[in-house]
């Protein structure tokens, strides 16, 4: 008796959490379709117009081309360093190796907006110090989501790794692969969820992140966050719902996508 | 194939020698068993031949050709292991040509070879699964094709049969030791499982401590351990300490005298007594054997072959663990019932005089 009320605690708890991050999104979803240039409920009726409307919207096209072309480019090269730093960090022992773990984590534990001022003022400074301009365009975007999405990297791969069974590893050595063979034989395949997962986070991470790109997105790199929100100073209207929608639907195909190939429950 | 030579090999990790001062000859086509507890350096001793574990000390030579500093991919040994490593990513039939392709065998070359070591294992129909679609009996007979497909000069198995059921352990072993036989492997086997070794090996080794405590033919082992150690490491065994009191005589810390071959020791020292459960008869002509007891049976316990008893005996704190056979033919024997008073005994020979550990 007293484990069913548990149980039913439990589901009830797991029910709300669950519901607290649906609904907003469920709610933004059917906003997209309100057939009202208000954000009024109940809506007199509905309509595809406002998908229209953001599609031929040319900052956000603009927007979602720049934040496209910089989640691509901050995945793949945070990965590839998060590859990189991992296999350092599991595979190798040196002085510091946990300091570099910390540094490398540790974008993770200061606020977005913070990292975002901090980096706006470094790269002043770099500017002034003569030179290289990062303030405003898409190279300075670049860095700052790389650092966003390297110890998500750091983080997946690390844990792919530490979990390999390396017996396999000195199987492929005792058949006669060499030290590099090995690792591309017999390593670098079983690191394949880990770096797929690693490249989906980062991605999704780096598309929606507004705070560390308010500061350093200039004329012709604004992102599509940045691009809704200028929007929205001026606008209210289901626009930038059925805009989110897409972002929604995008983002969830991915994970459907990612899912086909390595089973997201069973590393996240 | 080849001989194998391990000279006075050690391994350390820091003050801990793991492995200290082996050294074993392996004879061409010869099965051989590391035998003994978890940590006695079965394992390191293995993965130092395979080349996995660098040597502090000593050489190990392959066919009289030092390997000592080799890398293990230029060994040319094949390794069989407890959680079978075949690759995930690969097919059962690139699995096994793996080995082939590293030694730039053609295409057309390392696939004839590789059906054939896979018809060896009688898996030829499951070339083009993936390992996950196997079963752990499966997979580890690829695993064991796809070392054999290379000929390698030493044929080495970690615990190989630890992750299988018990009567796949016993199917696949034997399945080992028929390969081994018929394509003349040089072998080592490490496990700690007794049956296993006994069953497999043409000669035990068995180890402790980083040592070889004693290498044998299982008959040896069995029949004349080197010490305590041995004789309660293989099968059941009575030991009781005490020391020899006169000659032929051994007198036990409970003040129980046992006749039996004290020529291995003066006078006055201390050794242990060893009878083996299967040794010690009970009932009527226990009487008969020149060492008797009388004791009281505390438990008989039915377990299909042999029957056993618990009989404690007069003054000892321990109880003497006695097989009795359970053949159907047999009239049957009068079995002691529990808490009633019995006579057991053992001939001069059974009782072995061994060094205490």
């Amino acid at each position: 008796m007293r484990g069913s009320i548990g149980r039913f605690l439990f589901a009830a708890f797991n029910v709300m959490v669950v519901g607290l991050m649906v609904v907003p999104v469920v709610f933004v979803v059917w906003s997209a379709f309100y057939d009202s240039p208000f954000l009024s409920f109940p809506p007199p009726g509905y309509t595809l117009r406002w998908f229209s409307e953001a599609l031929n919207h040319q900052a956000f096209l603009s927007g979602a081309m720049t934040s496209l072309k910089l989640a691509l480019c901050a995945s793949v090269v945070g990965v590839i360093v998060g590859t990189l730093a991992s296999l350092a960090l599991v595979r190798t022992e040196f002085p510091g190796r946990g300091v570099l773990n910390s540094v490398l984590l540790s974008p993770l534990i200061v606020p977005n907006i913070v990292l975002g001022i901090a980096l706006y003022m470094f790269f002043i400074w770099l500017a002034d110090q003569g030179g290289l301009d990062f303030t405003s365009g898409f190279w300075g975007l670049l860095l700052a989501h790389v650092l966003l999405t390297l110890p998500w990297s750091v983080r997946l791969i690390s844990a792919n790794l530490i979990g390999l069974d390396r017996s396999v590893e000195e199987a492929a050595m005792n058949l006669g692969a060499n030290g590099l063979k090995t690792f591309f034989y017999a390593t670098v395949p079983q690191m394949r969820s880990g770096v797929i997962a690693a490249t989906l986070f980062s991605f999704i991470i780096s598309f929606e992140n507004l705070e560390i790109s308010l500061l350093l997105v200039g004329p012709g790199s604004t992102t599509l966050p940045i691009a809704l929100m200028q929007y929205l100073e001026f606008n209210i209207n289901p626009t930038v719902a059925a805009a989110s929608t897409l972002q929604v639907v995008l983002i969830v195909g991915l994970l459907l996508l990612t899912d086909r190939h390595v089973k997201l429950s069973r590393i996240v | 194939m080849a001989t194998l030579s391990i000279r006075s090999l050690s391994k350390s990790y820091g003050a801990t020698r793991v492995v200290d001062n082996i050294s074993l000859e392996v004879a061409d086509s010869e099965f051989i068993a590391l035998l003994g507890p978890s940590g006695c350096g079965k394992t390191t001793l293995l993965r130092m031949i395979a080349g996995f574990v660098p040597v502090t000390d000593g050489q190990i030579l392959i066919d009289g050709r030092d390997v000592t500093h080799i890398p293990p991919h230029l060994r040319n040994t094949g390794m069989v292991f407890q959680s079978y490593a075949l690759f995930p990513h690969m097919t059962v039939a690139e699995n096994v040509a793996f080995g082939l392709k590293m030694r730039g065998l053609s295409k057309e070359e390392s696939l004839k070879r590789s059906a054939d070591a896979l018809s060896l294992v009688r898996l030829q129909e499951f070339s083009g699964r993936y390992p996950r679609e196997l079963s752990g009996g499966q997979q580890q007979r690829v695993a064991i094709a796809r070392v054999l497909v290379i000929r390698p000069d030493a044929f080495l198995l970690d615990e190989p049969l630890s992750n299988l059921d018990a009567k796949l352990r016993q199917s696949v072993g034997l399945e080992i030791r028929a390969l081994q036989r018929k394509l003349g492997l040089t072998t080592v086997f490490v496990t700690h499982d007794q049956n296993e070794a006994l069953g497999l090996a043409d000669r035990l080794v068995l180890m402790n401590g980083g040592k070889v405590i004693q290498s044998g033919s299982a008959i040896d082992l069995y029949n004349n351990p080197a010490d305590s150690f041995v004789a309660n490491f293989l099968g059941r065994a009575n030991l009781m300490t005490g020391s020899v009191s006169a000659s032929g005589t051994f007198t036990t810390d409970d003040g129980l005298v046992v006749a039996c071959d004290t020529k291995k020791f003066a006078p006055g020292s201390p050794a242990t007594l060893c009878v083996r459960p299967e040794n010690i008869h009970i009932g009527p002509t226990a009487a008969e054997h020149p060492n008797t007891v009388l004791g009281r049976v505390l438990m008989a316990t039915y377990l299909g072959p042999v029957t056993e008893v618990q009989v404690k005996i007069p003054r000892s704190e321990t109880s003497l663990t006695i097989h009795v056979q359970n053949r159907r033919d047999d009239a049957r024997p009068a079995l002691p019932e529990v808490d009633k008073e019995c006579v057991i005994g053992w001939n001069y020979s059974s009782a072995l005089l061994l060094s205490s550990q």
